[in-house]
């Protein structure tokens, strides 16, 4: 394993946090009254997924812990697990839906994703910023409804429902944000 | 986001501190920003620029606080008196509630006790806040809204002593703990990391952030009990002289103030500075000349008994107005 000093922080990346697997999922800088510099981090433990925060001495040495990116294909869901396949190697693997959070409303069939394994185990999926997905249900917009900004709710291929503007037809593709759940423009 | 009205607002909230401290009759101070030297506190480090001119050049350290400036400015017979002044911190990361270059408020009364001065932080803290309900038109109220909790500024400030805390968080003596062999014994145990150049003050700190400082309360209070031995422009206190007479103010766990009644035994600031620059030689760390200056003019003070607060006042308006991030009250961040 390798060492890294708290200088070398980024966000996502993996450490060791009494002897377990950890997850930098936030870092910030404090400086207590009349007190060094120290370096606040919340860490997610890959294990149980449990949240907690440690402050580190700034320049405190952490051990890194070694992980592989593998870009996967999603291929189906069988009960609350999502089974993915290694673009390359074919190899298939097994996410929880813990790892993959509220993603889960976005995915669909096909979608290629950068999934983290740690010792075999799938431990963090990248969340794309952007998804596309197509509108299964839409009623026609009101004729005459000009109200800038005016919305409805549609149904989504996945399943989930979106507000979106009026203009929004059955059949059209939306860009939606996974992480905050938002419409942000119409997609060809 | 930067807006118009929050940057005007917080620059009236600089001009009200002004009038707070010039109605209690202090007189107020321009701090010089360029210092050919200063005082060595231990993790305060300066920025240091270069004054070039055709035949030689000088280095000059930006101010890193008030404090020796206003020590200075006491001694000359000053009664009790203001800076409002950017200060500058290297070293120091930059988080949503600080960056290198801030405006630091700081003032000193003599003749009076660190009880006193308690006072008139709260008295200075509700009069901004309820001259910033005014400047908006609102009709003050004791409470503010920060982080979507309530705050009264207004009920008791009370002391909670550090000793109190460590007894119930980490069920271990502060006193005992003062030692370094006790700390680097409990420390290793608890499973802090301990390299060969940690020392005693970063132990200290780290366990106070880790397990004492997410538990101490939202409301306003003065953390007391500081260990003397990482408070060396501190004076002691009269019964317990491993404690300085010290506190910080917390308000939505925010630290937002220091206080202390000052040190003016010189011989003691000489050693802790001598201890400082050995480490600063050790560590090859910015070492700017001593502040010599600024030790006879603690040398004039001594026998009075002077207390001084420094608060951050960026803090204080993001406290009284709400807002989670620093860089929104300027317009170029660095």
């Amino acid at each position: 394993m390798t060492k890294i000093s708290t200088s070398e922080f980024q966000k996502g990346m993996f450490i060791d946090y009494n002897n377990e697997p950890h997850q930098i999922t936030d870092f910030t800088f404090v400086n207590p009254g009349k007190g060094g510099a120290f370096v606040r981090t919340k860490l997610k433990n890959l294990k149980t997924g449990n949240v907690r925060e440690f402050t580190y001495k700034s320049g405190e040495k952490v051990e890194e812990i070694p992980v592989v990116v593998k870009e996967m294909q999603y291929l189906y869901k069988e009960n609350d697990k999502y089974n993915f396949m290694d673009k390359f190697t074919y190899e298939q693997y097994s996410v929880s839906k813990d790892i993959l959070g509220n993603f889960a409303n976005y995915i669909k069939e096909g979608d290629i994703l950068q999934i983290t394994i740690h010792d075999g185990t799938p431990v963090f999926l990248r969340t794309p910023k952007k998804v596309r997905l197509k509108v299964i249900e839409a009623e026609e917009a009101v004729k005459g409804s000009t109200v800038s900004g005016a919305k409805k709710v549609v149904k989504l291929e996945t399943g989930i429902t979106l507000a979106v503007p009026i203009f929004i037809k059955e059949g059209e593709m939306v860009a939606v944000d996974p992480e905050s759940g938002q419409y942000l423009e119409r997609a060809t | 986001m930067r807006d118009l009205r929050t940057i005007l607002l917080y620059q009236e909230s600089i001009n009200a501190i002004r009038k707070y401290f010039e109605k209690q009759d202090y007189l107020e101070y321009t701090v010089q920003i360029l210092q050919s030297a200063l005082p060595l506190e231990p993790n305060i480090y300066p920025f240091q620029t270069l004054w070039k001119l055709p035949a030689k050049s000088q280095k000059f350290y930006l101010s890193t606080s008030p404090e020796a400036e206003l020590k200075k400015f006491l001694s000359l017979g000053v009664k009790n008196c203001f800076a409002i002044s950017k200060s500058f911190r290297n070293l120091e990361g930059k988080s949503p509630l600080h960056t290198p270059e801030f405006l630091m408020l700081e003032w000193y009364r003599i003749n009076t006790t660190t009880e006193d001065i308690k006072k008139e932080i709260k008295e200075f803290i509700v009069f901004l806040k309820n001259y910033l309900y005014s400047y908006k038109k609102l009709s003050p109220k004791p409470t503010i809204r920060f982080k979507n909790q309530l705050l009264d500024l207004e009920n008791l400030w009370p002391d909670i002593s550090l000793r109190h805390l460590f007894k119930i968080r980490t069920k271990s003596d502060l006193a005992q703990l003062l030692d370094d062999k006790n700390m680097f014994f409990y420390a290793k145990k608890k499973g802090y990391n301990i390299a060969p150049s940690t020392t005693w003050d970063q132990l200290f700190h780290q366990i106070l952030l880790n397990e004492i400082e997410p538990h101490l309360p939202i409301y306003p209070f003065f953390l007391i009990d500081y260990p003397a031995r990482i408070s060396p422009l501190c004076s002691v206190q009269k019964t317990n002289p491993d404690f300085a007479d010290r506190f910080e103010l917390f308000i939505g766990r925010i630290e937002i103030a220091n206080g202390n009644k000052e040190e003016t035994q010189i011989s003691k600031i000489e050693k802790s500075f001598d201890k400082e620059k050995l480490h600063r030689r050790e560590t090859r760390s910015i070492l700017p000349p001593l502040d010599y200056g600024f030790l006879s003019s603690l040398a004039k003070l001594k026998g009075r008994s002077v207390c001084g607060v420094g608060l951050g006042v960026e803090r204080l308006f993001m406290l009284l107005q709400n807002i989670k991030d620093i860089s929104i009250l300027s317009l170029s961040t660095p």
